[in-house]
């Protein structure tokens, strides 16, 4: 079930009534029984029985695990249960996820969330094992941490330690939060319905037939990709979160202003946090300083010079954590290719990074300020698009013929000779979706400026003239009705990542 | 702002919103449904849902009328203003495309309570045998308030505001001509065929290369599903119109033999017992020729053929209504100028002229009047085979000096088309400019007199000629560039309406037809011509005619013969 | 002390490590930065930085990076 179909506007408000009038202690409960009715609608009784054995198995090993340490147990021993619990549970993930591809026959066995939630547990698995949490004694409270319906289809990935005590505390109704809550889902709904289902129209349309585009307008239609991606992704987020906001529960941010990154590291830790953060902390430093790569840095550095030599194994990680990531949004040459691109272009700038640095001193283009800051955002800007290439056309050679064509058939002719009139938007919807963007991104420069001064950006916005923040509201309630409530054969088109 | 004040703010953002669009819809009022107060356009209404739009207006008009035609796309082409001339009652065509008898008898309830009725009119189609209680899709479906449709006012306040804003948009586009946007005439509430109507109908080829529709195959057999409930709703319709001393006429309308034949034989004939058990009725579904030019389409008949069945119904006689197949016959058209003695550059010499009669003669050709072929189509006279009819446009003198005398010795009609402005002179206009001389109106009167020229308009004042106009110039009677289509359409009408007045006195004879100045024509002078009485039109292009008894469109764009 | 602060000034020249209290929370040290950091402690302490000491807390000021060796058995 996505945050746009008219059933879930009925389901919150049913479930939020449902958990206010539960009792303090019941309130867990009840949440975990409305996430439980969220799945059963989203994925029917089988994902609800593979959820389960999911939920059962990291339960007993997480307790296994901790029976395990506190016996000082060597590690292999420890490691056993462990590994096999996340084979299973990765197994169950990569067999529902990739099946249809390998396997046509398989079909879509379409268990919504699998890559979420079984990310998300297996952080809580991998903790057990390091000894920073206390394994959950109560199945049922575990359940809900993996199961919370806010997050279970769209993220973001928590940490045990992030959601936890709130998930349990059973806060009751607290004007303020409740105030954070139905802002950031009303903000995530303008993004959703009047940003992301608008501008994937013309994306859809040019994708799916490039050939009959000139690279202009190719470029055109990735370009507004990225911003449909962007919103319809941080959209649901927003939701995921203000929910959450509304029973008392702080999830962690997954979006930093993703635009105005100065590099694509950078950009990387603005985009996708939660994700970024997990395989950064269960991946990435276990393989950087795990005693293979180790040994291997050792060997490079013997044969390539000290500086060359410790960015080897380094990259080996970085390379195997942007694949994972790639895969993790499915299995295809063309993400294969994204994930390597990545890896590569970040290497790269691993290796170059002193290089870059001197020639900064030298052309006083700082990175931190001025014209500097900005071609070095821009740069960024057009490198992410370049690679939203491989990230949205149908195949590899697509994507390669797409490029071609943006760079050898460029016609920028026909971005003013009405062809982009044919990609399903009227001149009037264009002229909506601009001013949508457009905002999103005011948003996204005050929240940057917030940032960097240090400053709370919901405090700041909180704190404008009462006038401003009237029309600002019945505004994005405008758009909202007029754009998604009254979209004419408006059908609720699913989260991008819910497929995840 | 504390987080409460902020709950408020919100509350009052979201109200603001709601009330713009509720606002929005009332106001706008694409359905009609609140009255169309600011734009008053319910043409536009009844074309986005005429279920609503139309009990609209028949509230604001109650008390206007006390007849209403009921039934499905159907009972479109049934005219109100025949009916209020057969049965001396105020009729208002109610039918809605798409009714089923579910909702026409909802209608007739509301009618029968709001308004003082004293007779309905039913068409009631076969496919109302097939449909029954159809889901409403979306608002221009949705059932008027007053009827009991679910949700009532607050559903149309809160309907899409794309409707009110196409609506807007729409208005400021608006013309003369009917859009698709417009296609009822709201003060009778059939259709607004002003288009169809005016258009050039010759033979049957032509007409089926020109709407291919009538040609594509029905694959499927329609099965009458319905019937049983749709007799129902009939029989309760009309133990409604006993109880209330209500007159019920109840009608099957014309089908083409394509789709009566998709029916199965079986299911007609229960339709027809099930329907004599309730109520006597008309069978008209086999009476008019089964032939695409007497239909709109693959599903409507033509408001001529409805006037036919009107005619009949009322025992009108002045009214010719085909049997069986379709009559037709050929009409050429000769054209002439200037018939001078000598002939020359732009005129026929008289001996070209009278050689011209000897072939016709010798030919079997008989010269016929604009009288002729207007009783061969409107009141089924005979008309000779090899019909030929004689046109002189402009009226110069010389047809009366050279010509005349020529056709009086044959004994031969034709058909002098004379520019309203140029009778009696031989300057242009009020220059100097000499021109040729046109006859007089005593001429015009001693040749119409003779019964054998009919004299018709070419209009007053709009065959210009660009050297001596200059740059008021029209092109024949086409709107000048700039011109809005309001006041083209003023200035169309006023010119024929003297052209037909300055005519009229001159010769004691009707004038109802009309030959285009350089053979130019569109769609709006056609438009406006049609709702001017003009019934027979004459252009410039070549080719045989094609007239049709029963149908007036087969008088339109007569074209000529190229008698080489 | 001084062998730390020359690895970081390695790492990052311009920046003020003594008096910085977020080294990891404003993300002055990447994740490169904190592998790389990681390895030259191991090599010049002769410690082994195991995983579960990869937290925030440990790395985010010089002071608590000298404790977190010294906890694990190297002379500073």
């Amino acid at each position: 079930m996505s945050f746009a179909e008219p059933r879930f506007l009925l389901f919150l408000p049913a479930a939020l009534i449902c958990y206010f009038a539960s009792p303090k202690r019941v309130r867990p409960y009840t949440l975990l029984a409305a996430s439980l009715v969220f799945y059963w609608f989203a994925g029917g009784v089988f994902a609800l029985l593979v959820i389960s054995a999911t939920a059962v198995t990291v339960y007993l090993t997480a307790l296994r695990l901790g029976a395990l340490r506190r016996s000082d147990a060597p590690k292999r021993r420890r490691k056993a249960p462990l590994a096999a619990c996340l084979a299973l549970n990765f197994g169950l993930l990569f067999l529902f996820r990739y099946s249809g591809r390998l396997i046509p026959s398989l079909g879509l066995l379409l268990i919504p969330g699998i890559s979420f939630y079984t990310f998300q547990s297996a952080g809580y698995l991998i903790d057990a094992y390091r000894g920073k949490l206390e394994p959950e004694r109560n199945i049922l409270k575990l359940a809900l941490f993996i199961s919370f319906f806010p997050q279970l289809v769209i993220g973001p990935i928590s940490r045990h330690s992030q959601i936890a005590d709130d998930l349990f505390a059973g806060h009751g109704w607290n004007w303020e939060r409740a105030r954070g809550g139905i802002s950031r889902i009303i903000w995530g709904y303008f993004l959703k319905l009047v940003i992301a289902d608008y501008a994937a129209v013309p994306v859809n349309a040019v994708i799916s037939s490039y050939q009959n585009y000139g690279g202009a307008v190719i470029a055109f239609a990735v370009l507004l990709y990225s911003f449909q991606l962007y919103a319809d992704f941080a959209g649901g987020i927003s939701i995921a979160i203000g929910v959450g906001k509304l029973v008392g529960v702080t999830m962690p941010e997954n979006f930093a202003q993703p635009f105005f990154a100065r590099s694509l590291t950078d950009y990387w830790r603005r985009w996708h946090i939660t994700l970024g953060a997990w395989l950064r902390d269960y991946l990435f430093y276990s393989l950087a300083l795990s005693k293979p790569l180790g040994r291997l840095g050792r060997v490079t550095r013997r044969a390539f010079g000290a500086n060359l030599g410790k960015m080897i194994p380094a990259s080996v990680a970085t390379f195997a954590v942007y694949i994972v990531m790639a895969v993790w949004h499915g299995l295809s040459f063309k993400t294969l290719a994204y994930g390597l691109l990545n890896g590569g272009l970040i290497t790269l700038s691993l290796y170059f990074g002193p290089f870059w640095e001197k020639l900064r001193r030298v052309t006083k283009l700082d990175g931190g300020r001025g014209f500097g800051a900005v071609f070095a955002t821009v740069r960024t800007f057009v490198l992410v698009v370049f690679l939203r290439y491989f990230a949205r056309a149908v195949s590899l050679r697509a994507a390669l013929s797409m490029l071609k064509r943006t760079l050898l058939r460029f016609e920028p002719r026909a971005l003013l000779d009405g062809t982009l009139g044919t990609l399903g938007l009227t001149a009037g919807e264009y002229a909506t979706l601009a001013a949508a963007i457009v905002l999103l991104l005011a948003r996204d420069a005050v929240a940057e400026r917030a940032v960097k001064l240090g400053s709370n950006f919901e405090s700041r916005l909180a704190s404008a003239r009462p006038a401003a923040q009237f029309l600002l509201t019945a505004a994005v309630l405008a758009l909202i009705v007029y754009c998604g409530v009254y979209r004419e054969g408006y059908i609720a088109s699913q989260f991008i990542y819910a497929q995840y | 702002m504390t987080a409460k004040r902020w709950f408020l703010m919100l509350a009052a953002a979201a109200l603001l919103v709601a009330a713009a669009v509720a606002g929005l819809n009332i106001l706008a009022d694409p359905f009609g449904v609140f009255g169309d107060r600011l734009l008053g356009w319910y043409a536009y209404d009844m074309t986005q849902n005429p279920k609503a739009a139309k009990v609209a207006y028949i509230d604001a008009h109650s008390g206007e009328y006390d007849a209403f035609i009921l039934g499905a796309s159907g009972s479109a082409s049934f005219s109100p203003e025949k009916l209020n001339e057969y049965t001396g009652l105020r009729w208002y065509n109610a039918f809605n495309y798409g009714a089923d008898m579910a909702y026409t008898e909802k209608l007739a309830e509301y009618l029968a309570g709001s308004c003082e009725v004293r007779q309905f009119f039913l068409a009631l189609s076969l496919t109302a045998a097939q449909k029954y209680e159809m889901p409403q899709n979306g608002a221009i479906e949705w059932r008027p308030p007053q009827l009991g449709g679910a949700g009532g006012w607050f559903r149309f306040a809160f309907a899409n505001p794309r409707f009110s804003f196409a609506k807007l948009r729409d208005y400021r586009a608006n013309g003369y001509l009917q859009e698709p946007f417009d296609v009822f005439v709201p003060e009778t509430g059939v259709y607004d065929k002003s288009s169809r109507d005016v258009e050039p109908i010759g033979s049957l080829d032509a007409y089926l290369a020109a709407y291919p529709e009538f040609t594509t195959k029905i694959g499927v057999v329609a099965e009458l599903t319905r019937t049983d409930e749709c007799m129902a709703s009939v029989a309760r319709l009309k133990a409604m119109c006993d109880a209330r001393g209500i007159g019920l006429t109840v009608v099957v309308p014309p089908l083409l033999d394509r789709s009566l034949s998709a029916y199965r034989a079986e299911d007609l004939a229960d339709f027809f017992a099930k329907l004599g058990e309730i109520t006597p009725y008309y069978d008209y579904t086999r009476f008019i020729p089964s032939d695409p030019r007497f239909y709109y389409d693959t599903t409507h008949f033509r408001n001529c053929a409805g006037d036919m069945i009107l005619a009949d119904i009322y025992g009108d006689d002045g009214v010719y209504v085909p049997s069986g197949e379709t009559e037709e016959t050929e009409l050429r058209v000769l054209l002439y100028h200037s018939v001078t003695e000598s002939g020359g550059e732009d005129s026929v010499s008289a001996a070209d002229f009278r050689r011209d009669m000897e072939r016709l003669r010798d030919g079997g050709y008989t010269p016929v009047g604009l009288s002729d072929i207007a009783g061969y189509v409107y009141r089924g006279a005979e008309l000779p085979e090899r019909a030929v009819l004689i046109r002189l446009d402009d009226g110069y003198r010389d047809n009366y000096e050279v010509a005349y005398p020529i056709l009086r010795e044959f004994g031969y009609k034709a058909v002098i088309f004379a520019i309203g402005v140029s009778v009696g002179r031989d300057v242009y206009k009020d220059t100097d400019a000499p021109i040729t001389p046109h006859f007089t109106a005593e001429e015009a009167r001693e040749m119409t007199g003779s019964g054998l020229i009919e004299i018709q308009s070419h209009t007053y004042d709009m065959h210009m000629v660009a050297e001596l106009d200059g740059a008021d110039c029209r092109r024949g009677l086409l709107r000048l560039d700039g011109e809005s289509e309001a006041d083209y359409a003023a200035a169309l009408t006023g010119d024929f309406l003297r052209s037909r007045s300055e005519l009229e006195a001159a010769t004691g004879q009707p004038v109802y037809a009309l030959a285009y100045p350089y053979g130019l024509h569109d769609k709006l002078s056609e438009v406006v011509l049609g709702k001017l009485g003009v019934t027979a039109t004459f252009s410039s292009e070549y080719g045989v005619n094609t007239l049709v008894r029963g149908l007036p469109q087969s008088l339109l764009c007569l074209k000529l013969w190229a008698f080489g | 002390m001084e062998k730390l602060l020359e690895i970081l000034k390695s790492l990052h020249p311009r920046v003020d490590f003594a008096n910085e209290t977020g080294l990891v929370d404003r993300g002055i040290l990447d994740s490169f930065d904190v592998i790389a950091l990681v390895g030259e402690m191991n090599d010049l302490f002769g410690v082994e930085v195991d995983l579960e000491y990869l937290e925030p807390e440990n790395f985010n000021t010089v002071d608590a990076m000298a404790k977190l060796l010294r906890k694990l058995g190297a002379t500073l």
